[in-house]
């Protein structure tokens, strides 16, 4: 009886420890994989960092994160100068497959819904002339959504931020309302948990922003 | 004692893992494609694994892992097929040359061009953005007057429909969402021109084929325009616009997965015509009231639920005097009722296939008071269709279908109490398979079979086409095709068994698109048999007849900043014997040659859309009974320049000013003759020319929304 009652304990010590080796295991190879992402440059080595996010995203299955940052590499990836159109259409479809992927992972995400945004508008950015009429007002929306959803949500606050800057430019408008926004974005990134493999970027897009923002105010 | 339960459990479960670890394999090898040429990043790992690594430059790659036994080596990279393999991982080294297939890629493959044009926001090959059908100068917000400065096309400044490559206004057939659109223009008559029943707001993508098209359209001789309507609206808004001809009120809520658009709009040239001087003699100008609701539900992920209903009533009374006749001459007035309703579901069944269902009602009621002579003139149909799309590989699609079209037309001259009618019932079924040799080479083939219940004819439609890319940029394309189109309904009535008119059509198309340009030259044959023809109170589809030429398009958005223009130029060569002549003529809206400029500038200082556009023909063929032959003499040429002004002083609000020909060019379509010779033995004639010199438009659009980008820009 005493014997049984070891092994059980035994056995549900090791079974348990195993679980969250795996856990550790994914943690540890996303903070590899978040890492290299911050020191990539080139498009080769964004297309490592997506290849390694994808095959964690192939292994945990019920996890966004993998899907969310490869769809994020593929979109820094379709900035890239020396490309032509359909190349960077070409990236912006994987970019979007493993968007609406996540998303179908973890509904009602307003991180998801900022990068579906974003992965938008790299595509009104490819060919702004022929795609800045059907995409501009789509894209707003959908930036909008998130805002609604998480309105303490930093990217969702930067990304509509920018949407605003660029209608407002293309109108001749005044970006108090941008400026405004990317002013709050700041103010929430300040207390952002920098620690974890939760999303985080954007900081220094919203700095930019604010620094042109001051410099219309001075002129 | 025996071994315990720990002890074996031990060695069941501890043991092996420490042995794995021990013992890693290490996996390495090259990527090529089929042709030769390394793949670099792509990514290879185990499935089921974090091990893996990326291909480098030359496609090699190398990796470690401490997987035993049966394990899936997985290739995945952009432009390839995923590549799987299965391996044993023992230990031992493992190396591999692996090939990759090249993958279709749809965003950049080749496509059938040939006879095809679309506006799409989507695709790259287009020729026109939806948005361009509403702010080209000169259109006037209606689809087929932003077609017809597409080459193939000849603008008849007095009917105001589309006329195809030589082919009538009524070789085009409309189709809304898939489905069939009856009585798709306003009712007019003679020297009016008319324009299409709906609101091109209502449509994100339109196809225009100008010959050749695919075996899933039928009963047109020469081109299928495919009007395709917005999936989902994307926000709550309220949108209000008042015009020198009318104004309209239109409010979209939308829910979660649903929403619901109504709309009412009236216009009314009444009070427009009494400060505009006019050349017609009206006795009451046009008028229109027009109800339209809207209904979408995208019940499941990829299920789409689409519901268009819309009311139309139209009036006019209109003084023709003939040549002949005294005073004001003919008194024509029109009543008009139409309701046109389109039900339609698509939705996506396992990962393969696709199905689209759709059930579509017209209902066309004119009530024609000529003088002392009273018609009523009915024509109901009713179109239900059902189409698989079944995507075997990435190589292979294959499109199948059934439909079935009624048709109900019936004429009574009220005084008389008398009344004629006939139905007619269609019932096809066609299928297309689409067949990617690679990214350069597809080829099309496909069968449609129709069924008339009236003449009990059958018709068997080949369809075949292929393209060949020849760059990155440019390609070829070919199309074949014979279609069938049933005999206009005025003659049907009397002369039921009426076998359908045919026409083959043959066409080679160069295109060559790059970001910002996009150039497209065509040339085609059409063949025509069966043509209806009308001599001594008798009707024969007898007739036959000829088009042919080619046409050439280029746009460019890049070479000059803020630039958008684009040029078309066609050239037909057409013959028809048919209807009462008694040789084979050049039909009256089949001009030689025709062109069309036009050219857009957004211009940021002035918050303005600026646009112009040009459209010429060198003149229509008219019939002159003081000169030997038929259709032996030709109009002055035509011409007409547009200009299109639309301010957005805030985003939300858009002022339009229009002017069509703003030259004031008077253009002559034909002339009429006296039926009787004058003493001199000539016939004497009167040009038939414009309602009006120019035609004046100034709006207001206002969109009130939270959303504070939202404005009426589609609207214009």
């Amino acid at each position: 009886m005493k014997t049984l009652k070891i092994n059980i304990l035994l056995f549900s010590l090791i079974f348990s420890s195993s679980i969250k080796a795996q856990d550790s295991a994914y943690f540890k190879v996303m903070q590899k994989a978040l890492k290299m992402m911050e020191e990539d440059e080139s498009i080769e080595d964004r297309q490592k960092t997506a290849n390694l996010f994808d095959r964690i995203a192939e292994k945990e299955n019920e996890e966004w994160l993998p899907l969310y940052y490869s769809g994020l590499n593929y979109i820094y990836m379709s900035f890239g100068d020396s490309l032509d159109l359909n190349q960077r259409d070409a990236y912006l479809a994987k970019a979007k497959e493993r968007v609406e992927k996540a998303a179908n992972i973890s509904e009602e995400n307003a991180e998801i819904i900022v990068l579906i945004g974003y992965v938008d508008m790299a595509r009104l950015a490819a060919d702004p002339a022929s795609r800045g009429a059907s995409l501009s007002a789509q894209i707003m929306q959908t930036f909008a959504k998130a805002v609604t959803m998480a309105p303490n949500n930093p990217r969702a606050l930067l990304m509509l931020a920018r949407m605003e800057l660029g209608m407002a430019q293309f109108f001749g408008s005044g970006t108090e309302k941008a400026c405004d926004l990317a002013s709050q974005s700041m103010e929430v990134y300040k207390l952002e948990n920098k620690m974890g493999i939760e999303p985080k970027w954007g900081q220094g897009m919203a700095k930019q922003m604010l620094i042109s923002c001051e410099k219309k105010d001075k002129n | 004692m025996k071994p315990s339960f720990t002890f074996r459990f031990i060695l069941i479960f501890i043991f092996p893992s420490i042995f794995i670890h021990a013992q890693s394999t290490e996996i390495s090898g090259l990527l090529k494609s089929s042709k030769g040429e390394s793949i670099p990043g792509a990514n290879i790992y185990l499935k089921g694994t974090f091990d893996g690594t990326s291909s480098g430059i030359d496609g090699e790659f190398s990796f470690e892992t401490s997987e035993r036994g049966n394990q899936i080596l997985v290739v995945s990279v952009i432009g390839f097929k995923n590549l799987e393999k299965e391996i044993v991982c023992d230990g031992s080294k493992l190396n591999f040359q692996l090939k990759l297939k090249a993958a279709i890629d749809v965003l950049n493959a080749v496509n059938i061009s040939a006879g095809a044009m679309e506006a799409s926001d989507e695709k790259r090959s287009v020729v026109i953005k939806p948005l361009d059908i509403v702010t080209t100068a000169g259109a006037l917000g209606s689809v087929e007057g932003a077609l017809s400065t597409l080459p193939g096309t000849a603008t008849i400044g007095n009917d105001g429909r589309l006329f195809v490559r030589g082919g009538d206004a009524s070789e085009t057939a409309i189709f809304f969402d898939g489905l069939r659109v009856g009585n798709a223009y306003g009712t007019s008559t003679a020297g009016l021109p008319t324009r299409s029943r709906f609101n091109p707001i209502l449509f994100k993508g339109t196809f225009f084929s100008t010959g050749g098209y695919s075996a899933e359209y039928g009963q047109a001789l020469s081109s299928a325009l495919v009007l395709n309507t917005i999936d989902q609206p994307i926000r709550d808004q309220t949108d209000i616009s008042l015009m020198t001809v009318g104004g309209g009120v239109s409010h979209t809520k939308v829910f979660k997965k649903q929403s619901i658009t109504a709309s009412l709009n009236y216009t009314d040239l009444q009070p427009y015509q009494a400060i505009v001087a006019q050349n017609f003699d009206w006795e009451r100008a046009p008028n229109n009231l027009n109800a339209e609701l809207l209904y979408r539900n995208k019940y499941s992920k990829h299920g789409l639920l689409k519901a268009f209903f819309s009311h139309q009533y139209a009036g006019l009374n209109i003084w023709q005097k003939g040549i002949d006749q005294e005073g004001r001459g003919s008194n024509i007035d029109i009543d008009n009722n139409y309701s046109y309703a389109n039900i339609s579901l698509k939705d996506r069944l396992g990962d393969k296939w696709t199905v689209d269902a759709g059930l579509a009602y017209s209902g066309n009621l004119d009530k024609l008071n000529i003088d002392s002579l009273q018609v009523d003139r009915l024509s109901d149909l009713i179109h239900i269709k059902l189409k698989t799309n079944y995507f075997a590989s990435d190589r292979f699609r294959l499109v199948m279908g059934v439909e079935g079209i009624g048709h109900k037309y019936e004429e009574t001259l009220i005084k008389e109490n008398a009344s004629r009618d006939y139905t007619d019932n269609l019932s096809s079924a066609f299928a297309e398979g689409d067949y990617y040799f690679s990214d350069q080479f597809v080829l099309r083939g496909g069968l449609r079979l129709e069924n008339n219940s009236l003449n009990s004819q059958w018709n068997f439609s080949p369809r075949a086409s292929l393209a060949y890319k020849l760059s990155g940029e440019s390609q070829f394309s070919l199309a074949y095709g014979d279609f069938y189109q049933p005999q206009a309904k005025e003659q049907k009535i009397v002369f039921n068994d009426l076998r359908d008119a045919k026409a083959k059509h043959f066409i080679a198309n160069y295109q060559y698109v790059k970001q910002g340009y996009t150039f497209r030259i065509e040339a085609f044959h059409k063949e025509y048999s069966q043509l209806l023809r009308t001599q001594n109170n008798d009707a024969q589809a007898n007739g036959h007849g000829f088009a042919q030429g080619f046409d050439m398009f280029y746009r460019d958005n890049a070479s000059f900043k803020g630039w958008d223009y684009w040029i078309s130029y066609s050239y037909v060569n057409s013959k028809r014997l048919f209807a009462n002549y008694n040789s084979a003529i050049q039909p009256s809206y089949a001009p030689n040659h025709s062109a069309s400029i036009v050219v857009k500038r957004f211009v940021n200082k002035l918050k303005s859309q600026i646009g112009g556009s040009w459209s010429w023909n060198d003149g229509l063929s008219y019939d002159n009974p003081n000169l030997a032959g038929e259709q032996e003499s030709k109009t002055k040429d035509f011409s007409n320049l547009s200009l299109s002004w639309s301010y957005l002083p805030r985003q939300n609000l858009i002022f339009h000013f229009a002017c069509t020909n703003v030259l004031g060019r008077e253009n002559v379509f034909g002339y009429q003759y006296s039926s009787k010779a004058n003493s001199s033995g000539q016939f004497a004639s009167a040009p038939i020319g414009q309602g009006a010199k120019r035609f004046f438009f100034i709006g207001m659009f206002l969109t009130l929304s939270k959303d504070k980008s939202a404005n009426q820009l589609n609207n214009l």
